[in-house]
């Protein structure tokens, strides 16, 4: 439990910076969903249920920030966490270059998940323009973004009291 | 833990489920109130409004280093200007009339004195890359409903959808979302304002659905008007929205669209003014 509260703590605190600090930074083509990196990398520390867990409460917080639509980010977090929770078991997640390829397969389903509920309850976004100015850099931010969080968040799960007891 | 881990696949689906059926009931709204959003809006405000305000600072440096080096480059280019500008002189009469117009518009608070201002810090900037939502520290304590506009100093900022006790959304006109009547001042011309998607910074918005024949050119004025009412909030027309860049047809409409340069700059906002009455 110790660590899914320090996991929350830490999302709510990326999602201020993002809100407050990096949307006040007015750097061309940053285009980062900080949040968003810090699910999938949570989800290769935490195990299943810490992972929902931590995702659920970020998603209901980001989504009560968001206009519009209420939940969207909630699937997208529980979603990604799920089925990168079952992923890690079976990789060596220590490799950067599976860190990159699970933020990119992050991004595609965040999109895809959003295309279909907006498309759904129609509301209009052009889609081709977000494809082709958006997603790359997103991409692109969020794959730097996660090599220095999944850094951070390694030594924050290896700190002795937030270390889990193994059962024999 | 271990009931939870058993059964994650079906409460993730269930969970799945739950939120697309909350997505259709709550599609409709353009806010999005409740007692949550409230106490997490008004619980982080001091430490997003510091950490706002610092990124902007930030951003101000890195600007400033920028444009140092490419000062030479500039100075040759601001020649260039200043000569450009005396050939221009030569239009003074023409210049004149704008600024006449400009300053009409621009101090739209003295000639209506009715209207009452309500100042606002800019909190932050929410929505992510999706969305040009602000969140400014004023709300229904204060006096602001849904539907008011807001502007910032020289021109029109957007409209605020969503008010909470001590804080409110305001849908920028840079939103592709924003849908608010506007006209060239020009030819009185009446279109829709939206924003334009883009990951460029400089963002610019458009006013679509302008007539076929408009005579409405590049550099003509964009202002807001009252055509419409919405609710009891005031709809206060004439505010300064920006400059046509360019005008393009639209052909499937049969209509013409012009994009806009708006006059307020959306790098720097860190105060805005509800009109609240």
């Amino acid at each position: 439990m110790k660590r899914v509260l320090t996991f929350i703590l830490i999302s709510i605190f990326i999602l201020i910076m993002q809100q407050s600090f990096l949307s006040g930074l007015k750097i061309n083509f940053l285009a980062l969903d900080a949040t968003l990196a810090f699910i999938a990398c949570s989800s290769l520390l935490l195990d299943e249920v810490e992972s929902f867990i931590v995702a659920l409460v970020t998603g209901l917080i980001v989504d009560s920030f968001s206009p519009y639509v209420f939940g969207v980010n909630s699937i997208i977090y529980i979603s990604i966490s799920y089925l990168f929770t079952l992923v890690q078991k079976k990789i060596y997640k220590e490799r950067t270059l599976i860190l990159i390829l699970l933020n990119v397969l992050a991004v595609i389903l965040k999109y895809l998940i959003i295309f279909g509920s907006y498309y759904i309850v129609s509301i209009k976004i052009d889609f081709i323009k977000i494809i082709k100015d958006v997603v790359p850099f997103e991409m692109f931010s969020n794959i730097i973004f996660a090599i220095f969080l999944f850094n951070f968040l390694k030594k924050v799960v290896n700190i002795a009291f937030l270390q889990k007891e193994w059962k024999f | 833990m271990d009931f939870l881990k058993n059964k994650l696949l079906t409460i993730v689906l269930v969970l799945c489920l739950a939120f697309t059926i909350f997505i259709g009931i709550t599609a409709g709204n353009k806010g999005n109130t409740g007692i949550v959003q409230n106490i997490l809006t008004t619980g982080f405000r001091p430490l997003q409004k510091t950490l706002y305000v610092a990124g902007q600072r930030i951003s101000n440096i890195f600007q400033f280093v920028s444009s140092l080096a490419s000062l030479k480059k500039e100075n040759d280019e601001l020649k260039k200007e200043v000569e450009e500008l005396r050939l221009k002189l030569v239009d003074f009469e023409k210049f004149k009339k704008e600024n006449e117009e400009l300053n009409k518009l621009l101090n739209f608070k003295n000639s209506n004195r009715n209207i009452k201002l309500l100042g606002a810090n800019v909190v932050a900037k929410v929505g992510g890359e999706w969305f040009d939502i602000l969140l400014i520290d004023v709300g229904s304590n204060d006096g602001v409903k849904k539907g008011q506009y807001v502007i910032a100093g020289n021109g029109f900022v957007g409209q605020v959808i969503e008010v909470n006790p001590n804080n409110s959304k305001v849908m920028t006109i840079l939103d592709e979302m924003a849908n608010i009547p506007a006209k060239v001042s020009s030819t009185e011309d009446i279109g829709l304002l939206t924003g334009i998607k883009s990951i460029n910074k400089d963002k610019q918005c458009k006013i679509s659905m302008l007539p076929y024949d408009t005579k409405a050119k590049e550099g003509d004025l964009v202002v807001t008007t009252n055509i419409i009412s919405e609710g009891d909030s005031i709809i206060q027309d004439n505010i300064l929205i920006g400059k046509i860049t360019s005008i393009e047809e639209e052909k499937p409409s049969l209509t013409k669209v012009a994009y806009i340069k708006p006059e307020v700059d959306f790098k720097k906002l860190e105060k805005v003014m509800v009109i609240i009455k």
